[in-house]
């Protein structure tokens, strides 16, 4: 795997990579790469549905989900380059990981993610070839 | 989580031929402690563009989480696979070179993983088990 992916799964793996900042901020666009071309962060939802906007991204994305919920399910849905245009679904498992190289981020349309529980709360990692 | 961690331990160790046992070896020492884990892994090399991944002796109705490395540093692979998320459909995924993807909810049971290369070759990385991420 590229440098750049392995050092984002390293981040997701590692928390105690993560300060207490990142873990506040909440969904907040627009999203800016580091200069390492490494974005993260914790996306957190009171009700089931959110939505990760990667805009204005324009590239493929590698992105990694990690979901934090300890016992509900979240579903993820978005385009992927490798899906010719169709949506593309996961079900991420409590505490599971979810990894693809391949979100379409330049699309308007934002990646869904749906708890299966009151609630969702997910970490992402966003890494690009820059 | 350990689950990742032994797969992507796995991944940077494997290596062809006399190594690959050995690299097994120490990918899966404790503290993960996956001997009784049913898993399969190693790499996938075909000299046509479209090989099959097929989990036997694996089959059963479980979901299975799966993480695949393209290995070439110059192609594409794609690959086609279901998955519970998707309620039956066919996904597909775009491996670019040299990139990792993970997924956690793998139906291996009804349809076989499906791999194609945009050249004459496809080299790719797996592992794949019946537990899930989140539960190791």
């Amino acid at each position: 795997m590229t440098a750049r992916f392995e050092a984002a799964l390293n981040i997701l793996l590692s928390n105690e990579a993560y300060g207490e900042a990142a873990f506040d901020e909440v969904n907040t666009a627009p999203y800016k790469l580091a200069p390492n071309g490494i974005m993260y962060g914790t996306l957190v939802a009171l009700t089931t549905d959110t939505a990760l906007n990667a805009s204005p991204l324009t590239k493929p994305t590698f992105i990694a989900l990690k979901n934090l919920d300890k016992s509900n399910y979240v579903t993820v849905a978005y385009k992927a380059v490798g899906g010719s245009g169709a949506v593309q679904t996961s079900q991420i498992p409590p505490g599971g990981i979810f990894a693809v190289p391949d979100w379409d981020s330049s699309l308007s349309t934002p990646m869904t993610l749906t708890g299966n529980g009151s609630h969702c709360r997910m970490q992402y990692i966003i890494a690009q070839d820059v | 989580m350990h689950f990742v961690r032994a797969a992507l331990e796995f991944f940077n160790t494997l290596s062809y031929g006399d190594g690959a046992e050995e690299a097994r070896a120490i990918a899966f020492k404790e503290p993960y402690d996956l001997k009784a884990t049913r898993y399969k892994a190693g790499r996938l090399i075909a000299g046509t563009s479209a090989t099959t991944l097929n989990a036997a002796p694996l089959i059963s109705d479980a979901t299975f989480f799966g993480v695949f490395v393209n290995r070439d540093p110059d192609n594409f692979v794609t690959f086609t696979y279901r998955c519970t998320g998707g309620a039956g459909t066919t996904q597909t995924r775009k491996l670019y070179p040299g990139a990792l993807c993970i997924i956690p909810d793998i139906t291996i049971a009804a349809v076989n993983m499906i791999f194609t290369a945009d050249t004459a070759a496809c080299n790719v990385d797996f592992f794949i088990s019946e537990e899930r991420s989140g539960e190791a």
